[in-house]
């Protein structure tokens, strides 16, 4: 993702009288239409009009975070004052069993980024950004602050590296943060200092830099939210592209009086991915036309990778499912140990080896065995095939839907057999013997957890389906060939088919 | 994929459904029925043995004990737990769906009647690791195995069942010749 390189982040081409945000001025092209979308789409917006209604208000997204962020808070006060037990201690339980299930299992593949809606990260950032907690400020002649588009802004609004104008940081930082697992799932202190520094980061970067650059390109729950939005089944769209090609305002990129400029740097009237719009509602609002709107649409319905950080970031990914479901859902002491090596006294040169290892996984080991089966694809089509990288990325992509579903197949396991620990810590978030809905003493009760293989095995056949019928239709991208596409198909659907044997071989047997 | 060719669709579901069913008509029988004995032992986080196997209709014994903390023993799909405080040679054993009560005893004893893949995981908390305490009994014939290999395979077919091009293929002419 580069603001230089990714059509969502160049302006495409706006009348030159209207005020263009600097950020997004640098490449500007010919005014053409966003492609054509493929599948169905039902307009939301339309169907409910209190749904618009609400979205459409100025308070909407200040509403929904407040709850969210009061109650971070208090998870956090948990972290810092409750118990050190993990399993009764509301921080842990709330955001690694409950938040977790909820967003890899019904937000993403359901409501796109939704999460970073109401996410609390950005809230002091932000507020301290725009200097205001709903109202859009305009550039008038003589305000203070800095003029982006004609909105007006706080800070230092420093534009974001162009180098760094990808999501190899958040590849890089979700890797970090995985490696040391072990520790912030179990110990709430660790979550605390983790989930703090995360907003004490989102809210310094807010002042330096503009817009959302932390969410954009730092924040490590965004890197993989960007990835699998591309399989939800909503999107935030315009409705009619020849009314953005008319449009004179460009209010969606450049702001009104009715709502900021899109604070992801998106062009939201040519979008054509979910990967980098936090659906805060902006551009709806701003839209003088009534043009953009919520759409439901078919599951995995983005179907393009665009360089290779988002290519890695799904081997990371599915790489971590593996691993995961290894240390995690696995019976072995030896993987365990090593991830929890402070308390189990293996030492940090086996914690160092453990780490490496980690690493190599998503970033080497996978890619390599990926790009093996790559070759031989290409070998085997015969024809001549499009240039290595466009097919790399046309074939990686049924890496999101697989990678996706083995995520809810890993989690699964999680909610079904520690929910029980959400009654426990709603009544008792401290550990501090409080019972205010009187469930703190609600025995751990594992939901049929003898179907749990059978369970998975069908969310992995899910996600094998939808990776082999993305696989054939992405190979009808590189060939146009038909005997020559499923040639070039058949290698790489051997090697998905593979991965999802290794999860069935883990879960099963 | 050609959505409209019913006789691609019919014999792409009839690859996916024998997939599915066939390892579970294939799969033999389990032996004569017998007495397994294991000693397992708890400490933080795991059960060694990890992984125990027996045959469909065996009676297992089990010998539990910790080594460290107060660890539990819950057998999914078997509704037996105990719990084993270090050190002692005794524990304590229920049926989690009746009485809710432990009573001692010297070792879990139950019917191996199901079969696949069960977890038996700690229920008393015991660490920070607590929640992911948990070892492996497999019932054979696992038949759930064979079934989602079967799936998978099916399903890897049906794949190429429905993309493959309608009609003859020939083989690619030479550069150059004439058609």
């Amino acid at each position: 993702m580069s603001e230089a390189i990714n059509p969502n982040l160049t302006p495409q081409s706006v009348p030159s009288p209207v005020p263009i945000p600097a950020v997004v001025r640098s490449a500007p092209t010919p005014l053409t239409p966003p492609p054509a979308r493929e599948g169905w789409r039902i307009d939301l917006l339309k169907m409910f009009p209190l749904l618009k209604w609400v979205v459409k208000q100025r308070w909407f997204q200040f509403v929904v975070i407040l709850p969210n962020l009061f109650l971070f808070l208090v998870f956090l006060a948990a972290g810092i004052w409750g118990t050190p037990v993990g399993n009764r201690n509301i921080l842990i339980v709330f955001v690694w069993i409950f938040w977790w299930f909820l967003l890899i299992s019904a937000m993403v593949p359901f409501l796109s980024r939704i999460w970073c809606t109401v996410c609390p990260f950005p809230f002091f950032g932000e507020w301290i950004q725009r200097g205001s907690l709903t109202t859009p400020k305009m550039a008038t002649p003589g305000a203070k602050g800095t003029k982006i588009g004609i909105n007006r802004y706080f800070g230092l609004n420093l534009r974001w590296p162009k180098a760094l104008s990808n999501i190899w940081m958040q590849n890089i930082g979700f890797l970090g943060l995985c490696t040391f697992s072990a520790f912030y799932l179990t110990r709430p202190i660790v979550s605390v200092i983790v989930l703090g520094s995360l907003i004490v980061v989102a809210t310094v970067l807010h002042v330096i830099y503009r817009q959302r650059a932390f969410c954009n390109y730092v924040c490590p729950v965004s890197g993989f939210l960007s990835l699998y939005a591309m399989s939800s089944m909503t999107e935030v769209r315009s409705k009619d592209a020849d009314v953005c090609l008319k449009c004179h305002d460009k209010s969606c990129l450049v702001g009104s009086e009715r709502g900021w400029g899109c604070p992801w740097f998106n062009f939201p009237s040519k979008m054509e991915r979910n990967n980098y719009c936090g659906m805060c509602m902006e551009c709806i609002k701003s839209c003088p036309h009534d043009n953009m709107t919520v759409n439901l649409r078919p599951f995995a319905a983005d179907t393009k990778l665009k360089g290779y950080d988002e290519a890695w970031k799904a081997f990371i990914m599915l790489a971590l499912a593996l691993a995961y479901s290894v240390i995690y859902l696995g019976p072995w002491a030896f993987f365990k140990n090593l991830a929890n090596y402070t308390e189990s006294g293996v030492g940090l040169p086996a914690f160092i080896g453990y780490a490496l290892a980690l690493w190599a996984l998503p970033m080497v080991i996978i890619p390599s065995i990926f790009s093996a089966f790559h070759w031989i694809a290409r070998k085997v089509a015969g024809a001549e095939p499009k240039p290595w990288k466009e097919s790399f990325l046309l074939m990686a992509y049924p890496l999101v839907p697989l990678g996706l579903l083995a995520w809810i197949a890993f989690s699964v396991p999680l909610i079904f057999i520690n929910g029980s620990y959400i009654l426990v810590t709603m009544s008792d978030p401290f550990g501090w013997g409080w019972d205010l809905f009187h469930t703190a003493h609600t025995a751990w009760s594992p939901v049929v957890p003898q179907l749990m293989p059978t369970i998975q095995v069908f969310i992995m056949a899910l996600g094998l389906i939808l990776t082999l019928k993305s696989t054939f239709k992405q190979a009808g991208k590189v060939y146009e060939d038909a005997k020559a596409k499923v040639r070039f198909a058949a290698p790489m659907a051997i090697f998905y088919t593979a991965i999802v044997l290794l999860f069935i071989q883990l879960y099963v047997n | 994929m050609d959505f409209t060719n019913k006789g691609k669709w019919i014999s792409a579901v009839l690859v996916v459904v024998a997939g599915l069913t066939l390892p579970a008509f294939t799969t033999p029988a389990a032996p004569k029925p017998e007495r397994r004995d294991f000693s397992i032992v708890a400490r933080k986080y795991a059960y060694d043995p990890p992984i125990i196997k027996v045959n469909q209709g065996d009676e297992v014994h089990v010998k539990f004990a910790s080594r460290d903390v107060t660890h539990g023993f819950f057998m999914e799909g078997y509704d037996v737990e105990a719990l084993s405080e270090a050190g002692k040679s005794t524990i304590l054993f229920r049926h989690p769906s009746m009485t809710g009560n432990f009573t001692p005893a010297d070792e879990i004893i139950f019917t191996a009647d199901k079969r696949g893949k069960f977890r038996y995981r700690c229920s008393m908390t015991c660490g920070y690791m607590h929640p992911f305490m948990l070892g492996v009994m497999i019932v054979q014939p696992n038949s759930l195995f064979g079934q989602a290999l079967g799936l998978m395979t099916g399903i890897l077919l049906a794949g190429f069942i429905l993309v493959w091009p309608a009609g003859k293929i020939t083989p690619k002419a030479p550069e150059g010749a004439r058609s």
